[in-house]
């Protein structure tokens, strides 16, 4: 290995390049299942947007190490600001286009139901990413990078949603009276049983009650390019980001900016210029939040446009011209957002499996009316998050940062009860640290923020628990391995 | 098939190291946090540092890249310095030292 010369503070990278002949094979293996694929039914290309797309998502989320779990842990565990940073500079940059994908009415964005359920569920789940070291989009970008532990993380999330959203009759007595009131109001088929079970009351007897809205639509400005850009981009996410761009460089960065810089009465120029500094650091996390707005824009884009081509609402309907009936919902639709989306196919995947081994899950809300359970191998948003660990293990590669890595048995148990918890808080949240956070609030849907507030009490949870493990272990092995 | 290793090992054996560029350096502790992810290392990165007398060495080997990165961000808000990041094979070696010893501007 040659060595080259290298400044304090600077890195040396010796061995840049040297994966990309795997990188290689990965595309060229997405390139070879597209064109089976599409030789076998050209309607297909429905679903290979969302592995194009996802690809694109995992190359950037990679790049730009897209992780909630490091922003929220890092504030709280070390006092280091830098991904928090990278993450509100995203939003903002995210949300300018998400606000040019609606000002071209081809946004697929529909606002969140707002009530205590957002803060609760990303509560649970901001508790559960401390102990996984990953949140649902880091995980997958890990598994991309060879983490065997965030692999688990993921089949820990998926088999929780499925098991949560199916959970049978002794889950009925946690169910509030009104709940099952309002479920029984609702009318729904009987094949539904929605007065059975706690996840469906939840959904029928309380989150059908609840309203979501967007800045825009709430002032009166909906569908206007004011109400656009001013209401759900400015107002929404630009501001709020700008907001907690100044506090975490008041509370994280300041101190440390001024002393190393030897000021000691600090005027309005030497504090921008610290914000400056603060918000460079971050420079590839920001870079992948544009990226990342562009292609989930295009992605609202394609999906409309064949969407139109085709005639059709969804998915569903193109399976079922095609031949394929089994997994659809009631409704015949099976989950099919337009954009990116996490936990909800990875939901599918373990209620598949546990359906095919004997558990009666159709009967439910979340698969027998909303999502369906499509076969993993006919499930378009599912094969946008292996696209995703695709695109990450191919970023991975050309950065020579692939390797493949075993957990210790201590990793491995914490990724799966953490994984655990992440999927209940993201079904009781309605998504996770994207769907529920990053997709709603550059979309002018405030609860999104909401959760994000859950999510940061739930990390400063699990970073104490965790911190307490740590001594625990510590003291009892007597020495200063972590 | 699961990793038998232990997540971090501290070594507490005074050696030196050759970085390009800054010259020989005297290393006071040797923190191995290959396969950990974050937070591991960056916790026990604390709790060495706060051990050892400021202008002290340590030297941190990780496979993650995330922990990498976050290292001189962290050196940053703890007042202490990041010198060097190499990389070695499948790994990196990250040199850094208590105490703030120069005004380092542009460093990340």
């Amino acid at each position: 290995m040659t060595e080259e010369n290298v400044l304090p503070g600077t890195v040396v990278d010796s061995r840049a390049g040297s994966g990309r002949i795997s990188a290689a094979i990965i595309l060229g293996l997405v390139a070879l299942g597209s064109i089976v694929a599409l030789s076998i039914d050209t309607r297909f290309v429905y679903l290979l947007v969302y592995v194009w797309f996802g690809t694109a998502y995992g190359l950037l989320l990679q790049y730009g190490r897209f992780c909630m779990a490091s922003a929220v842990r890092d504030l709280f565990a070390v006092g280091v600001p830098r991904m928090a940073v990278g993450m509100l500079i995203a939003v903002a940059l995210y949300s300018l286009m998400a606000a040019g994908v609606q000002s071209a009415g081809f946004s697929t964005f529909a606002p969140h139901p707002l009530g205590w359920h957002i803060v609760i569920g990303g509560l649970i789940f901001g508790f559960g990413m401390v102990f996984t070291g990953g949140c649902a989009s880091g995980s997958l970008y890990k598994a991309g990078e060879g983490n065997v532990g965030s692999m688990l993380v993921i089949v820990a999330i998926s088999f929780s949603q499925a098991a949560f959203v199916a959970m049978g009759d002794w889950s009925d007595r946690f169910v509030p009276a009104a709940w099952t009131e309002a479920a029984e109001a609702t009318g729904m088929p009987e094949e539904l049983s929605v007065t059975n079970g706690w996840f469906d009351q939840f959904i029928s007897g309380y989150i059908w009650n609840l309203n979501g809205t967007t800045v825009a639509a709430s002032l009166g400005m909906e569908d206007s390019a004011a109400g656009i850009y001013f209401a759900n981009s400015f107002l929404s996410a630009v501001l709020p980001s700008l907001l907690l761009l100044v506090v975490l460089y008041l509370f994280f960065y300041r101190r440390s900016y001024l002393r190393r810089n030897k000021i000691d009465r600090a005027g309005l120029g030497d504090n921008a210029r610290g914000m400056w500094a603060m918000i460079t650091s971050s420079k590839n996390t920001a870079l992948a939040g544009i990226g990342l707005g562009i292609f989930a824009g295009l992605q609202m884009w394609t999906t409309g446009a064949l969407r139109e081509h085709y005639n059709i609402f969804g998915f569903g309907e193109l399976l079922e011209s095609m031949g394929y009936e089994s997994g659809l919902s009631l409704q015949g639709t099976v989950f099919d957002p337009g954009y990116w989306y996490i936990t909800t196919q990875e939901a599918q995947w373990g209620g598949w499996l546990l359906n095919k081994l004997g558990v009666e899950n159709m009967d439910n809300i979340f698969f027998g009316l909303e999502n369906g359970l499509p076969n993993p191998l006919l499930n378009a948003p599912g094969f946008m998050s292996i696209g995703i660990i695709l695109g990450a293990a191919v970023m991975a590669h050309m950065r020579s940062e692939f390797k493949w890595k075993m957990p210790s048995l201590e990793t491995a148990v914490f990724a799966l009860v953490g994984g655990t918890l992440m999927g209940i808080g993201a079904r009781i949240g309605m998504g996770c640290n994207i769907g529920a956070f990053f997709a709603t609030v550059t979309n002018g849907d405030l609860s999104g923020w909401v959760f994000l507030a859950g999510m940061i009490g739930g990390g400063y949870l699990g970073v104490k628990g965790f911190n307490a493990w740590l001594e625990w272990r510590a003291s009892r092995e007597g020495d200063f391995a972590l | 098939m699961l990793s038998r290793k232990q997540e971090t090992t501290v070594l507490a054996v005074p050696h030196t190291v050759t970085l390009p560029q800054v010259g020989e350096v005297a290393i006071s502790r040797t923190l191995d946090c290959i396969g950990a992810a974050c937070p591991r290392p960056q916790l026990l990165t604390m709790r060495v540092l706060d051990e050892l007398e400021e202008g002290e060495m340590i030297e941190l080997l990780s496979d993650n890249p995330a922990t990498v990165e976050t290292l001189p961000a962290l050196m940053f808000s703890q007042g202490g310095t990041h010198v060097a990041t190499l990389r070695r094979g499948d790994h990196w070696r990250v040199y850094m030292r208590k105490g703030v010893y120069e005004a380092p501007k542009n460093r990340f």
